[in-house]
């Protein structure tokens, strides 16, 4: 059957606009595509194996406008005993697609607080943190899709956790 | 420049429709756009034509949707218009769908008063020259609906290629007794493989941690030399779940690793 070119005109037109209103929207709905929200459990030894450990669940959450936190919540191994340990950490990031697999992540401003039921030392704190420097004053953490439900994040040096994506997330 | 004159008496401009009577003593009249270019059909084809064919160069050919009723319709009103200057049946209906100007009706195609043009249509009686503006106007709608197109194509495939989405990193799988291992193929490339499953089943050991069916592993270490241990060390025990392989990991990260 033969379309008349005016209507087929019009048709055309109705269809490109419609592609455009979808097209425009999937843009929207992925437009924050460095949001990520995940959360691990880690038994982490420093320097002395046996008396500088970190047994913590920690929760990342990179979110909109490059804000983020990091909360880490658990126990502290040390010469002071096992002690419980409650931090916050809120930064600023950027994210970059290194590849299909891969987004590195670096947060240049970052604070750290305690809650008011946190008993553990900052020494061992901050070998946690520090294990994530970027070798400046800055964090770097790249993130890396083992399936459609966990990542694996490390530092410049090593792998350190294996996070499970809270429902919703997925690296994009 | 395109008018002619019907029966000696009446005078068809097709520029602009109009019907004029050469004794002036009944009004002119206009005809609509469709009615003037299906007049117009009929006065340069004077033969027998079929009405799919009227249909398509009249209706089609200029942009519009074509029907029967539509012929119909303004064909009754061709005959109506005519008959008032006493012209019957302008357009007769033949057998078989056909259709035909009366050929009791004369036509002749008048040369433009200043005589500047008049060859244009005359010499030209079988080219329908209003047709050709049709034709490219039709063009320009078909090539304009094609641009639009393949741009919401373009702009589909844009939209939806998923050659972006983010893939799985690569990992070479290992099965040690019961163990399954997995391991970034770099640590594979850089450490021999007997070695690397040696200082697994090490670091795993003295983790307490056992080979067990629906646990996967990953294991890495940092240090190449092994001097004095094996560096930094990472080693993932994952519960698999629902087809996922690391539905519940736990994270062991040595910064040293020295069992001494």
């Amino acid at each position: 059957m033969k379309i008349a070119p005016r209507p087929f005109f019009i048709a055309s037109a109705f269809v490109t606009a419609a592609t455009a209103l979808i097209s425009g929207w999937h843009f929207l709905s992925e437009r924050q595509v460095d949001e990520l929200s995940c959360a691990t459990k880690a038994i982490m030894r420093f320097e002395g194996m046996q008396y500088e450990n970190i047994n913590a669940n920690v929760h990342f959450n990179f979110r909109e406008q490059g804000k983020g936190s990091l909360i880490v919540e658990g126990y502290t191994h040390s010469a002071s005993g096992s002690l419980y340990l409650q931090r916050y950490v809120s930064f600023n990031y950027s994210s970059q697609r290194i590849s299909p697999a891969e987004r590195h992540y670096r947060i240049v401003q970052w604070q750290a607080s305690a809650s008011s039921i946190d008993e553990s030392p900052d020494v061992i704190f901050d070998y946690f943190m520090r294990e994530m420097s970027d070798s400046h004053d800055g964090l770097f953490l790249s993130v890396q899709k083992l399936n459609d439900k966990a990542v694996l994040i490390g530092s410049i040096n090593s792998p350190l956790f294996v996070c499970t994506l809270k429902p919703g997330n997925k690296l994009s | 420049m395109m008018r002619y004159t019907l029966n000696a008496c009446l005078i068809f401009d097709a520029v602009d429709g109009t019907l004029t009577p050469c004794d002036s003593a009944t009004s002119e009249s206009h005809l609509s756009v469709t009615a003037s270019t299906l007049l117009l059909f009929f006065l340069q084809n004077t033969g027998v034509v079929n009405r799919d064919e009227v249909l398509k160069r009249v209706w089609d050919d200029n942009g519009h949707t074509s029907s029967n009723s539509n012929l119909n319709q303004y064909l009754s009103m061709l005959r109506k218009t005519f008959r008032l200057y006493g012209v019957d049946n302008v357009i007769v209906s033949i057998s078989r769908g056909n259709l035909q100007l009366n050929p009791a009706i004369s036509v002749e195609v008048m040369t433009s008063p200043a005589n500047l043009l008049p060859d244009i249509v005359i010499n030209t009686p079988d080219t329908f020259s209003t047709a050709d503006n049709f034709s490219s106007s039709t063009t320009f709608w078909y090539l304009a609906s094609a641009i639009l197109l393949s741009l919401a194509f373009l702009l589909m495939i844009f939209t939806f290629y998923d050659g972006l989405a983010a893939s799985a990193t690569t990992l070479t799988h290992l099965h040690q007794e019961q163990c399954e291992l997995s391991v970034e193929e770099e640590m594979l490339a850089t450490f021999n493989q007997t070695a690397y499953v040696k200082n697994f089943n090490t670091v795993r050991k003295n983790l307490n941690v056992e080979c067990l069916p629906g646990r996967k592993f990953i294991f890495f270490y940092g240090d190449k030399l092994q001097k004095q241990g094996l560096g930094r060390v990472f080693l993932a025990h994952c519960a698999k779940q629902r087809g996922n392989d690391f539905s519940y990991c736990d994270s062991y990260f040595y910064y040293s690793w020295n069992p001494t």
